[in-house]
C-alpha cells in the first residue's frame, strides 16, 4: 500500500485542531507509516505541493485566504475541513454582526491603513471551494481524526454522526442539565464529541454545528419549560454558529438577544 | 396463564443484614449489579466495597437491558495474515450477570427484549445473556416518578424472569422463590426460615396501600392499544407532537423495550486489524431511516414519533406477543420537552369507543 501524501494548512484560526493532531503522541508512529506529510507549518519543515489529501483548519477572514483555499483545492484529490472554524466559521464569525469600518474603530482605533484587509464576514472554507469531508468540534477529537484518517487510507468514505449531543450524555449516564435549568444545546447540537462538556457540568454549546434535523422551536420551549429565556438559545447559538447560512438555520424559531 | 397469590408459593424471610452475605454468595458465580447512588440520581452499577447496593432507588435512567444487549459491543475482531486472508476472533467469555433489585416494568423489560430476540433475529448471544443471568425482583411500594404508569402497563406485579422476587419490609425482606436455581442461592445465605404470621399480615396490609398508591392514567387494558392505534393513524396528534420533538433520542435510550441497533468497524491505521461493534441507536435518532443512496424512509419527525409509539403499542405485541410499553416512564421524565407516550396512550384511547368506558 502507497501512503497518502497529505497536508495540513491553517486560516483565521488557534490552529488548536492541528494540536490535536500533535498530541496523539501514541498514534504518531502508526499515522506516519499510514500516510506520508509533505506539508504541515507547524510540524516539519518540508513545504511540498504535491499532496493528495488536504486538512484545513480555520476560517476564511482575509481576501487573500479565499486565493489560496482555491489553490489547495486545484491540487488537493480531497479537501477535509477541520475544526469548528473551517466548518461553521466559528468563533471568528461573531464579528460578522457588526461592519468592518466598526470593528476597526474598536480594535486599532481607526488607524488600520496598512494593517491588512478584511472579508466583510468570517466563513467557513465552503463559502469558497467545495469541502469534500467535515470533521467538527472546537477542537477536533483526536479520535474521529484517526478513524477519518483509516477511511480515506481504506478508500472509504468516513462517517461522523449525524444525531444529537443527547444521544452520548444519555450513553454516558449523565444527568440532564437542562433539566437542572443549565442553558444546554445538547438538543440541536451534533454529537461526536462524545459529550465531554457536560459530563463535567459544562453546557453543550454545539461546536460541532447542528445535527441533522435540528428543532429550534423545539429547543426554545425546552428552554422555557426549565425556567430560561428562548433568547439565552439564540445567545448561546451565537457562538460557534453565527455565520451567515447557520444562523439562518435558527435565528427565526429563535428571538435575537437585543443589541447583537 | 398461571396467577397464584404470594402466599401460596414459598415465601421466606430475608433479614436485611443478609444482603452483604447475598452479594457475597452471588459474587463467586456472577458478575453483581443492582441500583447504586450516583449524585442525586441511580445507575445500575457493579456493586461491591464502595459501590453500595441502594434497593430503595426510585428508578435508573438507563434500563437493565445494558447488561443483555449493551450500547457498544464487540461482535468480533478480525486481522489480516501475512497471506492477506482474515481471520476472526470472537470476544472473550463474560461473566454471567446477577442483577439485584430489578422493579415489576423492568422485569417486564426483559421479557419484552427475550421476546424480540427469540422470534425476530434469534440472537443467541442476547438471549444466552439472560438465560445464564440471575434476577432478584423487587416489588415497588408507591410510584418512583410522576410520569410512571406501570399499573395501567400491567406491569406493576411482573415478578417472572426473576428468579427470586422481593418485598421490601425494612429490617426484614419477604422472599419468594421462583426458580430451582433461586432456591439454590437463597439456601446458601439464610435458613430458609418461613414468614412469620405478623409479616404476613404486614405484607397483605402493605399490598392493598400499594394498590391506592399507584393511580390509574388509562380506562383501557394494555391489549386494546393495537386497535385505538390503528384508528389513530392519520390522526392530527403527531404532527402536534412531533412539533415539540427535538429528535435527540432519549426515549429511545431510556427505554427498556427498546432494541435497535447500527453495525460498524473500526480499525488500525495500517488497515490490518479491526473490531466490529453494534452499537445502540433508536428510531428517533437522526439518521436512523436513511438508507443507501441517501434515500429516507420514514423522513418527517410526525411519522417517525408516531412510529415509535405504534411499534411500542400494536407492532411488538402482533409481532413478538408483548405490549412494548412497560409503562416505567422514563421516556417522559427525560425528554427535554416532555413529550408523553402515556398522553398519547390516553388520547388515542380515551375518545369514543370501548375504550372510554371502563
Amino acid at each position: 500500500m502507497t501512503r497518502p501524501k497529505v497536508a495540513f494548512f491553517s486560516f483565521g484560526s488557534c490552529e488548536g485542531c492541528q494540536l490535536q493532531v500533535l498530541s496523539a503522541e501514541d498514534a504518531l508512529p502508526d499515522l506516519l507509516r499510514a500516510v506520508e506529510i509533505v506539508n504541515f507549518r507547524e510540524a516539519v519543515d518540508e513545504r511540498r505541493d504535491d499532496y493528495e489529501v488536504a486538512f484545513v483548519e480555520g476560517s476564511l477572514v482575509r481576501p487573500a485566504d479565499v486565493e489560496q483555499v482555491q489553490g489547495i483545492r486545484k491540487r488537493a484529490r480531497i479537501l477535509v475541513a477541520l475544526g469548528a472554524c473551517a466548518c461553521l466559521g466559528g468563533v471568528n464569525a461573531i464579528r460578522n454582526r457588526r461592519s468592518v469600518a466598526e470593528l476597526a474603530r474598536e480594535v486599532y482605533g481607526g488607524r488600520r491603513d496598512g494593517v491588512f484587509t478584511t472579508l466583510p464576514d468570517a466563513s467557513p472554507l465552503s463559502s469558497a471551494v467545495l469541502v469534500d469531508y467535515e470533521l467538527r468540534g472546537c477542537p477536533i477529537d483526536r479520535d474521529e481524526f484517526l478513524e477519518a484518517v483509516r477511511s480515506l487510507a481504506a478508500g472509504t468514505v468516513p462517517v461522523t454522526p449525524a444525531y444529537a449531543v443527547c444521544v452520548e450524555c444519555t450513553l454516558r449516564g449523565t444527568a440532564c442539565l437542562l433539566e437542572r435549568g443549565v442553558p444546554c444545546l445538547g438538543g440541536v447540537a451534533r454529537a461526536g464529541c462524545g459529550a465531554v462538556c457536560p459530563a463535567y457540568g459544562a453546557p453543550c454549546e454545539a461546536c460541532r454545528g447542528c445535527h441533522d434535523v435540528p428543532n429550534f422551536e423545539a429547543l426554545g420551549e425546552a428552554f422555557a419549560r426549565h425556567g430560561m429565556a428562548r433568547a439565552v438559545a439564540a445567545e448561546k447559538l451565537q457562538l460557534f454558529n453565527n455565520y451567515r447560512e447557520v444562523r439562518e438555520t435558527w435565528e427565526r424559531a429563535l428571538p435575537s438577544p437585543s443589541g447583537t | 396463564m398461571r396467577r397464584q397469590k404470594a402466599m401460596d408459593q414459598e415465601v421466606y424471610r430475608f433479614p436485611r443484614s443478609r444482603l452483604g452475605a447475598l452479594i457475597e454468595r452471588l459474587a463467586r458465580d456472577y458478575r453483581v449489579v443492582g441500583p447504586v447512588r450516583r449524585g442525586a440520581e441511580h445507575a445500575w452499577a457493579d456493586v461491591g466495597p464502595g459501590a453500595e447496593l441502594a434497593l430503595d432507588y426510585p428508578t435508573t435512567m438507563l434500563p437493565p437491558r445494558q447488561f443483555f444487549a449493551p450500547p457498544r459491543e464487540l461482535l468480533f475482531r478480525f486481522r489480516r495474515g501475512a497471506d492477506g486472508r482474515y481471520t476472526c476472533h470472537e470476544p472473550e467469555a463474560e461473566r454471567p450477570v446477577a442483577l439485584l433489585g430489578v422493579h415489576g416494568c423492568d422485569l417486564t423489560g426483559l421479557r419484552v427484549l427475550r421476546s424480540f430476540h427469540e422470534s425476530s433475529c434469534r440472537d443467541r448471544v442476547v438471549t444466552g445473556r439472560l438465560d445464564r443471568a440471575f434476577i432478584l425482583g423487587l416489588a415497588c411500594w408507591a410510584p418512583c416518578t410522576a410520569e410512571a404508569f406501570c399499573r395501567d402497563m400491567a406491569s406493576l406485579e411482573s415478578e417472572a424472569p426473576a428468579a427470586l422476587y422481593a418485598w421490601d419490609l425494612g429490617d426484614v425482606l419477604l422472599v419468594k422463590v421462583l426458580t430451582a436455581r433461586g432456591r439454590e442461592v437463597l439456601q446458601d445465605v439464610t435458613a430458609l426460615e418461613a414468614a412469620t404470621s405478623d409479616e404476613q399480615v404486614a405484607l397483605r396490609h402493605r399490598l392493598r396501600v400499594r394498590h391506592e398508591a399507584f393511580p390509574s392514567h388509562l380506562r383501557f387494558p394494555p391489549d386494546r392499544l393495537a386497535v385505538a392505534l390503528e384508528a389513530a393513524a392519520d390522526d392530527l396528534l403527531w404532527e402536534a407532537t412531533a412539533d415539540r420533538c427535538l429528535s435527540c433520542g432519549r426515549c429511545n435510550l431510556v427505554c427498556p423495550t427498546c432494541t435497535c441497533f447500527d453495525v460498524g468497524d473500526e480499525g488500525t491505521l495500517d488497515g490490518a486489524a479491526a473490531v466490529r461493534f453494534r452499537r445502540w441507536t433508536g428510531c428517533q435518532v437522526p439518521g436512523f431511516s436513511k438508507v443507501a443512496g441517501g434515500r429516507d424512509f420514514r423522513p418527517t419527525r410526525a411519522q417517525q414519533l408516531r412510529y415509535r409509539v405504534v411499534r411500542k403499542g400494536k407492532y411488538m405485541p402482533e409481532r413478538y406477543g408483548m405490549v412494548g410499553c412497560t409503562g416505567c416512564g422514563r421516556c417522559i421524565a427525560h425528554c427535554p420537552t416532555h413529550i408523553s407516550i402515556r398522553e398519547i396512550f390516553r388520547q388515542v384511547g380515551g375518545g369514543g369507543g370501548a375504550g372510554a368506558a371502563a
